[in-house]
């Protein structure tokens, strides 16, 4: 006959693998990148509806800054370029409302790394299969009309290109 | 920063990337979600692995975070339950962790394998009466009986009211008292019991 306080009694784990899995454990707390997940983050990626023919500003020559006043969007865009040539622009969306955009550039090379933007694709990417690891381009930020963030693709030089200013530098915390 | 800081607080230091913080937290808890892996698949080798894929599902899920109490205890078994049902596939999800971590085999308890291989024998037994019951009463059982948790911590695991958990524990134990089992003398939980001595 059984019982159930026939249970046997605790034990603790082995040694080297709990030192193992804390080790692990740390480091991933430590390392993973801050920014929102994917499970809760919900992106659309939408294309760019402007008419045909609307060009580029020219270029300003100087460096112009403007502070990122809109945290709740930003928009990451698959080619140095505004318009309608084909820009694929990411909209996040925080599903709770109450998420910021604190990284978007970390957030953005999320999205070209797993493969939602490639260069120059102009319609909203479908990954069905399995994320892969694929390459990020070099991203800079801009400082959007609207106030939000824009990641593109490019230089040091991009943003004044696109006649946009430069997010202005955050001070450090005291 | 105080000298023993409530689970709250250490979570809150882990979501802000605080790897010393989790690490605190693993060791407040990890014999407990260890030794309740185990009793659910009466596998110490499977508790290992699972008490590793809890932890890496807990980090994944840190966002549905409730705390209801002083302990996030509830909230890691209530996760621990749903990677037990979810073996396999919990499995695939974190194989690249899995892989990083030494593969502990009995013999590896050198001085108590022999002990160890007794548990597995006595605790396949004990599942065997146990899988006479519902689900839901095993679970109870499991985790009032066995892990030690409040009927308010258990009904923060498996989501339902108190009452709830009190009538499933009730008739659990009325089916095991009367047609499956004959109880012991020891009436304390095993959480209660003191944990043998191991050279690990």
């Amino acid at each position: 006959m059984n019982s159930i306080d026939q249970v046997p009694e605790a034990r603790p784990m082995h040694s080297a693998h709990r030192v193992a899995l804390r080790r692990e454990m740390e480091t991933t707390v430590s390392t993973s990148p801050r920014r929102w997940q994917r499970s809760s983050v919900a992106f659309v990626l939408t294309v760019t509806m402007a008419a045909g023919g609307v060009g580029i500003a020219a270029a300003a020559v100087y460096v112009h800054y403007e502070t990122v006043t809109n945290m709740n969007t930003a928009h990451c865009y698959s080619l140095p370029q505004l318009g309608d040539n084909g820009t694929t622009i990411a909209v996040l969306n925080p599903t709770t409302g109450t998420s910021q955009v604190v990284d978007a550039l970390g957030t953005c090379g999320m999205l070209w790394r797993d493969g939602f933007l490639s260069p120059g694709v102009s319609q909203a990417v479908h990954v069905t299969g399995p994320i892969t690891v694929n390459p990020v381009p070099n991203l800079v930020v801009c400082t959007m009309a609207d106030g939000t963030a824009g990641v593109f693709p490019g230089t040091v030089s991009t943003c004044s290109k696109l006649g946009l200013a430069q997010p202005k530098p955050i001070a450090p915390a005291p | 920063m105080p000298d023993n800081p409530t689970d709250m607080e250490l979570w809150e230091r882990a979501t802000r990337h605080d790897g010393g913080a989790f690490g605190q937290l693993f060791e407040r808890h990890s014999q407990a979600i260890y030794n309740h892996c185990f009793r659910r698949t009466a596998s110490w080798s499977s508790a290992e692995e699972l008490t590793s894929i809890v932890w890496a599902e807990a980090w994944r899920r840190r966002k549905d975070v409730r705390l209801h109490s002083e302990s996030i205890l509830p909230w890691l078994l209530a996760v621990a339950n749903n990677c037990l049902r979810n073996y396999q596939r919990s499995q695939r999800r974190h194989q690249k962790l899995l892989a990083k971590l030494p593969h502990v085999k009995i013999d590896d308890f050198a001085e108590d394998s022999v002990n160890r291989l007794d548990d597995e024998r006595r605790m396949a037994a004990v599942l065997s009466v146990l899988s006479e019951l519902r689900v839901e009463d095993q679970e109870v059982i499991a985790l009032c009986d066995w892990a030690g948790l409040s009927y308010a911590e258990v009904a923060e695991v498996i989501g339902v009211p108190i009452g709830t958990v009190r009538s499933r524990l009730s008739r659990a134990h009325g089916r095991l008292r009367t047609t499956l089992i004959i109880p012991s003398d020891d009436n304390r939980p095993l959480a209660a019991r003191p944990l043998p001595h191991n050279p690990h």
